[in-house]
């Protein structure tokens, strides 16, 4: 088959980007197959055109009702009308709708939440699945940065649907991650196609500083040296306003962004970034995941992240033009206790966990047993999903190898900030992978002499201007003159 | 438009007669039989509810304000306008706010204004796939299918909109700052718009204060769309406003209660609307919150008492009305019901 054709006719391109072609070899054969692509590889190609040459349902799982919601966008875009997506906010009457008409749908996006409905899921595993696609296949695994307790029952799913090629996709999974996906999905026999996640376009930087205010300062000298768009990721959002203010106060073009924000400001401040209005974000990591820009050269860090996976997520966010890009992160000795603090704090302690059991014993439902117990409703998932299997012993086994685990991780990004290996080494180690080039510009360890491709000075000034009212409004609505 | 301009207008109604916490609740629009009676005898409904997320550090800085310039006096718990303070709020302008009426439905009118105008900015140029202002379903659905009953071109409405709200903001007579505000808000294709800190540092204005005049200026679009008068004259506008005052429709016994109380009347108005005893009512309350886990119990229990119930309910386990009086006798017997209710998830 000449998959070549298929592609240009369908999609318009020439060729494929590295990992596509195999991905799309292998299910159309009808393989189970885990696709480790890096970000901005091209994931959704992967499903989009192998479930256009095969007659059947492509179910995709996907996590973020935000994702879902671009990529029925982009299919819409590109043409293809035979969409849908189902989650939580869908209303009862069109989802009735929708199940009346699936056969007029091709490609079908769900939330793993009502993919467990049993009415939903009973529905589903009646139809003919072409493939079933988990969309960031990662946060099936409890060591995934992005633990999703509800992808843990997919794999029955799957065995209920009469055991369709799964095809998992993630940008990024170390082996033990990869074990979990294939273990949970029961994917057998899967075949695996991992892209690197070496990205020769970025540029890995380590500054190991005194002080809080030395990193303050080293931001400051950054951006007025250097150019964006950029993103700084910082810890709380306490530090997002007030780091942003200082800059703000240098002429920078900068807003905050964390969960604590309007909603409406919120939306405003991504546009203003995507359209080039602001060069600079500093967030918390509630900011990038779907969030599209393809010219960012600087992901600077403020804090230690919690993994190497998550840190090789948020930086690869730079880049993604194919273009030269730093990612910088900033590190004081204090921060790995900060870090180990919060990451431990993610998961409950042995008396929540009684405590939560307990006040389900007693009839309560889910929610209101996680908010006696005092813990989250992401840890109450997590009990709960545990205890229907395991006893309260192993339940509370499985924490402690958890928090053991996390702690592990930690310690990978202390590695890499503290030792004189080269970066990108260590990062690839990680993902159990050794370097293949040199390059003549690597890391801050192996040396680099300047960042030539930033200090072009090209970041907006501030030039916003209000305008009188009613000629806003027309710019807005009328058509240009 | 400062806060503290509102609090003085609300004072200067209820001079001498009320604490500073009745301002308070007014403006968050507690469901209280006491706030609810007392926006009816003072004849503030329109700042009923006005701002349901006021903070109480927000509000106490406002009236700090006044304190200091004079403008109130506080003796006893009570709050009086001074003399001072009466010629101040003489030279205030009228407000023009509806908070009785559209209480808690302006954001709704905001987001459907905003989507609406971005999506036309966007489709006009043909950029059909854009990051929508707002994830609110409700919103989304409601301007879909506003856009599938419009006839005319995408283009067409587009411009057709920009001349109704032009139009709309010359009638309702709000200010240039105002409309600066609105328009800038407002945002669309190659026009982003302004957040609040941009907006802040523009006009030299607290984000307080603008997002106040926002608020005057979309009370004022909503009162002129909503009207039928203005159907015709308005036809996009009007329907943005479609269901945003309240109404209150009558049907069946706990499901009536139930309509009523998120009306916002009290327990006693209910019983007298419905011809019903207080206790009955109460009764129903008690059902409602036991339905909906978003209840908000707040309005009838303070937090320190309900937390204080609830930890003796879950240490002692002490379920009965009785013993529960005994320990509380502050509370009432329907405030401790409402605590159990809610707390256990069942009844008792």
């Amino acid at each position: 088959m000449d998959l070549s054709y298929e592609l240009k006719k369908r999609f318009g391109y020439d060729q494929f980007r590295p990992g596509q072609e195999e991905v799309v070899q292998s299910i159309l054969q009808q393989e189970n197959t885990l696709a480790i692509l890096p970000t901005g590889m091209g994931k959704s190609l992967c499903y989009q055109l192998p479930g256009e040459m095969l007659s059947g349902l492509v179910v995709i799982i996907s996590p973020l009702v935000s994702l879902m919601e671009d990529q029925v966008a982009s299919l819409r875009k590109r043409g293809e009308k035979r969409v849908a997506a189902i989650n939580s906010f869908l209303p009862q009457e069109q989802r009735k709708q929708l199940f009346k008409d699936i056969h007029t749908i091709k490609f079908l996006f769900i939330s793993p939440e009502m993919l467990n409905r049993p009415d939903i899921g009973r529905f589903l595993t009646n139809l003919s699945i072409s493939i079933l696609v988990v969309d960031e296949a990662h946060c099936i695994s409890q060591w995934g940065f992005d633990f999703r307790p509800d992808y843990l029952r997919l794999g029955e799913f799957t065995r209920l649907a009469g055991n369709p090629p799964v095809l998992a996709l993630t940008a990024t999974a170390d082996q033990q991650v990869e074990r979990d996906i294939i273990q949970y999905l029961q994917m057998t026999e899967a075949n695996v196609i991992r892209q690197s996640v070496d990205r020769p376009n970025l540029k890995y930087f380590v500054e190991r500083l005194n002080s809080e205010r030395d990193k303050t300062e080293w931001l400051k000298n950054r951006l007025t040296a250097t150019s964006g768009p950029g993103i700084i990721y910082v810890s709380s959002r306490k530090r997002a306003e007030e780091l942003t203010r200082i800059l703000q106060q240098d002429g920078h073009q900068i807003a905050s962004y964390h969960a604590g924000k309007e909603a409406g400001d919120r939306h405003i401040i991504q546009q203003q970034f995507l359209s080039g209005e602001l060069s600079w974000i500093c967030a918390t990591n509630a900011f990038g995941m779907g969030v599209h820009k393809e010219n960012i050269r600087q992901v600077i860090h403020d804090q230690l992240p919690a993994s190497a996976a998550a840190y090789v997520q948020e930086a690869g966010r730079a880049g993604r033009d194919g273009n030269r890009s730093s990612a910088v992160l900033l590190y004081v000795e204090e921060d790995e206790q900060k870090v180990r603090f919060i990451v431990q704090n993610d998961l409950p302690e042995e008396s929540e966990v009684h405590h939560f059991v307990a006040m389900r014993k007693s009839g309560h439902t889910i929610e209101v047993s996680a908010e006696l117990a005092g813990i989250s409703e992401t840890s109450a998932r997590l009990i709960q999903y545990y205890s229907e299997t395991l006893t309260i012993e192993d339940v509370l086994k499985t924490f402690t190898k958890l928090k053991y685990d996390k702690e592990e991780k930690l310690r990978e990004m202390i590695s890499y900030v503290s030792e004189n290996t080269c970066l990108r080494e260590k990062l690839l180690f990680y993902f159990d992978e050794h370097i293949s080039d040199r390059y003549d510009v690597c890391c801050s360890v192996c040396g680099i002499r300047s960042e030539d491709w930033l200090l072009n000075k090209s970041n907006v000034k501030n030039n916003r201007t209000l305008l009188n009212w009613e000629e806003r409004i027309e710019l807005l609505l009328c058509p240009h003159s | 438009m400062k806060l503290s301009s509102i609090i003085l207008k609300i004072v200067e109604k209820m001079d001498g007669q009320r604490s500073l916490n009745a301002s308070l609740h007014v403006l968050r629009g507690k469901r209280s039989g006491q706030t609810i009676q007392d926006v009816d005898y003072f004849s503030i409904k329109p700042f009923f509810s006005l701002l349901p997320k006021l903070q109480e550090s927000t509000f106490l800085e406002a009236v700090n304000e006044l304190n200091s310039h004079e403008l109130i006096i506080e003796k006893q718990g009570i709050i009086y306008l001074t003399q001072k303070g009466r010629l101040a709020s003489a030279q205030l302008p009228e407000f023009r706010f509806d908070g009785w009426n559209y209480r808690g439905q302006i954001e709704t009118f905001n987001l459907r204004l905003l989507l609406l105008v971005q999506t036309l900015s966007q489709v006009r140029l043909s950029k059909n796939s854009f990051l929508p202002i707002t994830n609110d379903r409700n919103v989304q659905q409601f301007i879909k299918e506003l856009l599938r009953n419009l006839p005319a071109t995408r283009q067409k409405t587009a411009a057709l909109l920009a001349a109704e709200l032009q139009s709309c903001i010359k009638q309702s007579e709000m200010s240039e700052l105002q409309a600066t505000v609105i328009s800038h808000r407002l945002t669309g294709a190659e026009a982003s718009g302004w957040t609040w800190e941009q907006l802040e540092e523009a006009l030299e204005e607290s984000r307080n204060s603008l997002q106040l005049e926002l608020l005057e200026g979309l009370h004022r679009i909503i009162a002129l769309s909503e009207t039928t008068d203005y159907a015709r004259k308005l036809p996009i506008l009007h329907k943005l406003a479609e269901g945003i005052r309240i109404e209150t429709p009558l049907t069946e016994s706990t499901v009536i209660t139930k309509k009523l109380f998120d009306q916002g009347l009290s327990i006693d108005e209910i019983a007298v609307v419905r011809k019903l005893r207080s206790s009955t009512i109460e009764d129903h309350i008690t059902e409602i919150a036991t339905n909906d886990k978003d209840f908000p119990i707040l309005q009838f229990v303070e937090l320190i008492d309900l937390e204080a119930v609830q930890d003796e309910v879950n240490r002692n386990e002490v379920k009965r009305l009785r013993l529960l009086k005994e320990k509380f006798p502050h509370l009432s017997y329907f405030q401790l019901r409402l605590i159990l209710s809610t707390a256990k998830g069942e009844r008792v």
